[in-house]
């Protein structure tokens, strides 16, 4: 028996969820709350297993909750049902110790199967959350790449300024204004984090980026 | 009053130039000042008695107005012309010129117009302001009112499928495409909500929303759209207020790269220098020419300029035909934090 306690703060929702395990007799929602304070408070009360946590609850914040729980009582299982579906929510999600995660699109079959997964101890990420993971997982890999990521412009203008191109020179060149060189300049100053021109040059040296 | 003769008239019009409240300098054909008033020597900041002024040049006093010298210059090598410069700052102060072609020389009218740029300013704030707030509130109501509603039917729907046995295959189908219409509307639904107000800058902060923004537009999108931020967090933090005025600076120049650019790559970065925020969007579309600019797709433009005037940053456009556009937004760290 997996004794599941439902957050969110809309009842209909959390209404509707209820039904949905009338005849699941394995699952046996124990508890209703509509904030992050009465999931605490259930928790101090009673023994439970698995969290159904939504969000965003008014003022309340579930990923916080989540932290808290995890800390207080790290063999509860949370798993977040939210509309977020974008990777920054998801992230924090899973740094906050959430066992799984479901948009609020997922099905009874899904939702069923998923509280059962992360009752036994597994992670349960739905199809388009894994995707949102794996997405921001390679643009973070692309981003870390020497751990400085250059835009095709700015490996364009470092080669230039390499070459000792000078900014109205590279301006011509590539139809841009000397103001907008100059910004080019200054991010790669800062991105790369070089004190002046020759660190400039340095780095595209070594990267290679004079072959291009 | 009866004027009698001509030093009466002379008394009575010097009267009324130096009582004026605008400031007027009159100058010869060679730039030399024959008459100023009071408020002129004000206004310019002339650190000179004004009667030591008259018989100077006004060139010596317009090192800091370089629209008003560039232009009073070209008059005085190709002829005289009646110009307006509408709106210029000097030493904290908004300035309104016009200068006129008179009989032997040029009159300058100087007017104080700080005030009335400050009030306009702070009404196209309120008005931000109160759009931000409606939009908010309207986010929430969709979020809050329309999302649980569509979640409750969409599983309520979803449960009548167990109902049915192998007979009623037809049935089942339907109820499917229920749940399928249902799952657009949610979807229409969160994007309405997230494009209103994002509840992610408050959560996850303006990286990650900015990166989320990209996300989303690269999935439903044909051009290929990447995020970059160094990441750093700048020395003080942001308002939340100017946090979003960038957040929407961001989603506005990519809005505008998505609908025009044709471009098959569009790169947005927030850069976090020590004093200095710099957003910059960039692609390698058809790109457009500068001078029809203000007729194409003006009021994106316009809100982005008036939103980076609130942050006390600057904005700039660069773009030739076929050579994509670059577009900078710099803010100063130090000024949109209050």
């Amino acid at each position: 028996m997996i004794n599941l306690v439902i957050a969110d703060d809309h009842k209909i929702f959390r209404d509707g969820l209820k039904s949905i395990f009338d005849n699941q007799a394995e699952i046996d929602v124990v508890g209703e709350a509509a904030n992050g304070a009465q999931v605490l408070d259930l928790l101090s009360k009673q023994s439970i297993d698995v969290i159904l946590m939504d969000i965003s609850m008014g003022e309340s914040d579930g990923i916080g909750t989540t932290q808290i729980i995890k800390k207080k009582y790290p063999d509860i299982k949370v798993l977040i049902l939210s509309m977020h579906n974008e990777s920054g929510f998801i992230i924090k999600s899973m740094e906050a110790g959430a066992s799984g995660y479901l948009l609020k699109n997922a099905g009874k079959e899904e939702t069923i199967r998923a509280i059962n997964t992360v009752f036994t101890g597994d992670t349960y990420y739905s199809n388009e959350v894994s995707e949102k993971i794996l997405a921001h997982l390679t643009q973070k890999n692309n981003n870390n790449k020497g751990s400085i990521h250059l835009t095709k412009r700015e490996k364009e203008i470092l080669k230039l300024i390499a070459e000792e191109y000078t900014n109205p020179e590279i301006a011509e060149q590539l139809f841009i204004s000397i103001r907008t060189v100059d910004t080019h300049r200054r991010n790669l100053l800062e991105k790369i984090g070089a004190k002046n021109t020759v660190g400039l040059v340095k780095y595209a040296i070594k990267e290679g980026l004079l072959d291009l | 009053m009866i004027i009698q003769n001509f030093t009466e008239i002379n008394d009575f019009l010097i009267s009324v130039f130096g009582a004026s409240s605008f400031g007027i300098i009159v100058i010869d054909l060679d730039g030399e000042i024959s008459m100023v008033n009071e408020t002129a020597v004000k206004l310019l900041n002339i650190q000179i008695a004004i009667n030591d002024v008259v018989d100077t040049n006004i060139f010596e006093y317009l090192e800091e107005l370089n629209d008003l010298r560039d232009q009073l210059q070209s008059c005085l090598k190709k002829g005289r012309k009646a110009f307006h410069i509408s709106e210029t700052s000097l030493g904290g102060k908004c300035l309104s010129i016009k200068v006129q072609p008179i009989l032997n020389g040029q009159t300058i009218n100087i007017e104080d117009i700080s005030e009335r740029v400050a009030a306009r300013q702070a009404a196209f704030n309120a008005i931000l302001e109160g759009q931000e707030n409606e939009r908010q509130r309207l986010a929430s109501e969709i979020h809050d009112g329309l999302g649980p509603m569509l979640s409750t039917i969409r599983l309520k729907t979803e449960a009548l499928k167990e109902n049915f046995t192998t007979e009623g295959a037809k049935l089942l189908q339907e109820i499917s495409q229920i749940v399928g219409l249902i799952d657009t509307i949610t979807d229409d639904t969160r994007n309405i909500s997230h494009a209103l107000s994002p509840s992610s800058l408050k959560k996850l902060g303006l990286v990650a929303s900015l990166h989320s923004l990209c996300e989303n537009a690269n999935e439903h999108s044909k051009s290929n759209i990447q995020f970059m931020s160094n990441g750093k967090k700048p020395s003080k933090k942001l308002a939340e207020q100017a946090k979003l005025n960038i957040y929407r600076v961001g989603q506005e120049l990519l809005n505008d790269a998505l609908k025009y650019s044709q471009a098959e790559n569009i790169n947005l970065q927030l850069t976090f220098h020590k004093d200095e925020l710099l957003l910059t969007i960039e692609d390698d579309g058809i790109g457009f020419d500068k001078k029809k600019l203000q007729e194409k797709n003006g009021i994106g433009l316009m809100n982005i300029e008036s939103r980076t005037k609130v942050l006390g940053g600057t904005f700039e456009v660069d773009s030739q035909p076929d050579h994509g556009v670059s577009a900078s937004i710099y803010i100063p760290l130090s000024k949109e934090t209050d």
